[in-house]
């Protein structure tokens, strides 16, 4: 119940609330204050959970979807070749933020961790000195990755910030939250899997009882909420409570990992039923490591999916309004992008998969830098293992030797479309084990190879050219053998080498 | 001051707390267990080390509570309704209300949608164990047998409570540094 005053309360005071309810926004406030003698551009991260650039109008999909992100595109950067580094949150945000592959940092299962020796390398340490380094993971599995990183960043924001409801109890412990949360909340008190004899059914029980008490109104399917964790939260209130830190982003590297449009999709009043429209999709063959959903599942779970799209879409068009209003957008570098995207074809819904098709890998990118008015695209392959030495070296810091990610083009780096960049999946194997059971692709030129290994006993590869076959429909592998083996020769060169390490003599 | 007079000492106490820690750590510890091979995963011995840490202290601070269920009837009831009798109704009711968390734990497992009807139906529950206590406490040699069983049990406190306080340091440390 404290939760939900506490919500009143951050309406009521607007921006103040969060001052008064978390100190550590003061010290934000104070430390950048002190420094608007020589302030430098902000950098911030909008990272959307499970946001697939296929599904957005502004990288061409079919239903308008993004309206305010086509209006921010046309100031910014638009990557439309943008991969993640794999296809779930653990991974994915644990390569953006360590510019390293799962093979290099480890993060590989749910629930999974950085590797230890890795966990210096990481992008809130390699910002220039003089930022200040903010972090609002509200994906709490991002959590467990960014508090591994707690003791390079200055203001640590917990998932239950802006949450209108929520029973976590690891973050209460703010000086061990990465262990606390792992414990109680990741196992102790976790519902279906409780250790807790007595408390845990009693919390549970509490919790399911504020939540039905919870008041729908304005979201027709529900009040959106963590799919794994006791945490129901209402857009308006988190993008209100972004808009209300803007004042105190001065010298400012922000990294603000937001769940929606993570299943489930529950849009708002105004958008739910928008799509109800004569588009459909292209029907592709069911894979055999797909979970065999129907047809009519893949096309409402994608109904529902774009109408969630879309309202956060709204969400963010009013953030940008109070960025322009405050003139965020004349002294920072915003960057609007994705751990991983979503996929509604082939037999499977979402991204828990060992699939790597283009939904759920192709993810957008889209930077302002600050001032920028026209809009610039590129479209040569990169990777998010690529953000960290970019922002290394847009905020004075120089590009780490151990990162294995590229400049951006358009922000020190060249395009290059005969670099080759992977996605990984490997979530079912021991992550101080050898990658024995992976999905892998390559990016490289206009072609894509795809390499399962393990699945089956016998290795197989996909080959597809996504110049002229941005459907991933026709396998080029048994007709194109030279292209073929050369992608082949590079990816297990390169996928071996990383194991190798892992592999028994 | 004859309120407190009915304040369990620590001879009565101990066999009905090791009956708790028994039901309450045991849970914890098969379910720890069975994640043991998902942590090794992706966890050091150090950070699994931790993970246990905090689910003694949760286990600690259950089992605490739990056994204020019986020091309160104790308190708040005749010295002759269960005072006097502290260890073997203390069993009974520990017994029979863990059972019935462990039966509710159970359901949340395998059940969808949550089981509030089990928990409404908990002051009935509660009130036929209550009643099942004092009826059964009659019965003398289901009373020997239950004495005789807390006392063997408490040997387990030995090895609980040190290990609870360790893992309460652990968490303390890990909190204050």
């Amino acid at each position: 119940m404290s939760r939900i005053d506490r919500r009143s309360f951050l309406k009521m005071l607007g921006g103040a609330a969060p001052a008064i309810l978390f100190p550590q926004i003061v010290s934000l406030a104070d430390k950048t204050l002190g420094q608007s003698g020589s302030e430098q551009p902000n950098v911030i991260i909008l990272l959307f959970d499970a946001m697939s650039a296929r599904n957005l109008s502004v990288y061409g999909y079919p239903r308008p979807t993004t309206p305010n992100l086509e209006r921010f595109a046309e100031r910014s950067i638009v990557y439309h070749s943008h991969y993640a580094s794999a296809n779930f949150t653990i991974p994915a945000t644990s390569s953006l933020l360590t510019g390293t592959y799962p093979w290099t940092h480890r993060a590989i299962n749910h629930r999974g961790m950085v590797r230890q020796d890795v966990v210096d390398k990481n992008i809130f340490r390699s910002v220039g000195s003089g930022y200040s380094r903010l972090a609002f993971p509200q994906n709490v599995w991002s959590d467990l990755i960014v508090s591994q990183f707690a003791n390079d960043i200055d203001t640590f924001l917990p998932s239950s910030t802006y949450a209108t409801l929520d029973y976590l109890k690891g973050e209460s412990f703010s000086n061990d939250e990465n262990m606390a949360v792992r414990s109680l909340d990741d196992f102790v008190f976790k519902e279906h899997e409780q250790a807790s004899i007595f408390l845990a059914p009693l919390l549970s029980a509490m919790y399911f009882r504020d939540a039905a008490r919870l008041s729908s109104d304005g979201y027709p399917r529900g009040v959106p909420n963590n799919e794994n964790y006791p945490l129901y939260f209402r857009l308006e209130d988190l993008f209100d409570g972004l808009a209300s830190l803007v004042p105190d982003l001065k010298s400012t590297f922000a990294y603000f990992h937001l769940y929606p449009p993570h299943a489930p999709y529950r849009a708002a009043s105004r958008f739910d039923r928008k799509f109800i429209d004569n588009f459909h999709p292209l029907r592709k063959p069911v894979h055999r490591f797909s979970s065999h959903s129907s047809n009519s599942r893949l096309e409402s779970a994608r109904r529902f999916y774009d109408e969630y799209v879309a309202s956060i879409d709204w969400e963010i068009g009013n953030l940008f309004d109070v960025f322009e209003k405050e003139g965020v957008f004349e002294n920072s570098y915003v960057i609007v992008t994705a751990d991983h995207g979503e996929m509604f074809e082939r037999g499977e819904v979402a991204h828990t998969t060992p699939l790597l098709y283009a939904p759920v890998t192709n993810i957008p990118l889209l930077i302002s830098t600050p001032g920028q008015k026209n809009r610039q695209d590129v479209y040569a392959p990169t990777n998010a293992v690529d953000l960290l030495p970019t922002i290394a070296q847009l905020t004075g810091g120089s590009m780490p030797d151990w990162a294995e990610g590229d400049l951006l083009p358009g922000l020190g780096g060249l395009e290059d479309f005969e670099r080759s960049t992977f996605s990984v999946e490997a979530k079912r194997v021991s992550a101080f084990g050898s990658l024995h059971i992976a999905t892998v692709s390559m990016y490289k030129g206009t072609h894509k190879l795809i390499y399962y290994t393990g699945y089956e006993g016998t290795d197989s590869f996909e080959l597809y050219n996504l110049e002229s076959d941005v459907e991933e429909m026709e396998d080029l592998y048994p007709a194109q053998p030279a292209i073929a083996k050369k992608l082949k020769e590079e990816l297990l060169e390169t996928f071996l080498d990383a194991d190798k390490p892992y592999r028994k003599k | 001051m004859r309120f407190l007079s009915r304040f369990p000492s620590l001879k009565q106490l101990a066999p009905v707390y090791s009956v708790i820690v028994i039901v309450v750590y045991g849970f914890s510890m098969i379910r720890f267990f069975w994640r043991v091979p998902s942590l090794a995963n992706y966890s050091t011995i150090g950070q699994i080390g931790v993970v246990f840490s905090y689910m003694l202290t949760v286990n600690l601070i259950e089992s605490l509570i739990l056994i204020s269920a019986p020091i309160l009837l104790s308190l708040f009831l005749p010295s002759r309704c269960f005072f006097e009798q502290f260890v073997v109704k203390g069993v009974l009711l520990v017994s029979m209300g863990l059972g019935y968390a462990y039966y509710i734990a159970g359901h949340i497992n395998t059940e969808e949608p949550f089981p509030y009807e089990l928990f409404r139906l908990s002051p009935v529950v509660l009130a036929v164990i209550l009643l099942l206590v004092f009826l059964l406490a009659r019965i003398k040699f289901l009373k020997r047998f239950l004495e005789w069983l807390a006392e063997q049990l408490q040997v387990f406190l030995l090895l609980s409570i040190p290990l609870s306080l360790v893992a309460v340091v652990v968490v303390l440390l890990r909190n204050i540094f």
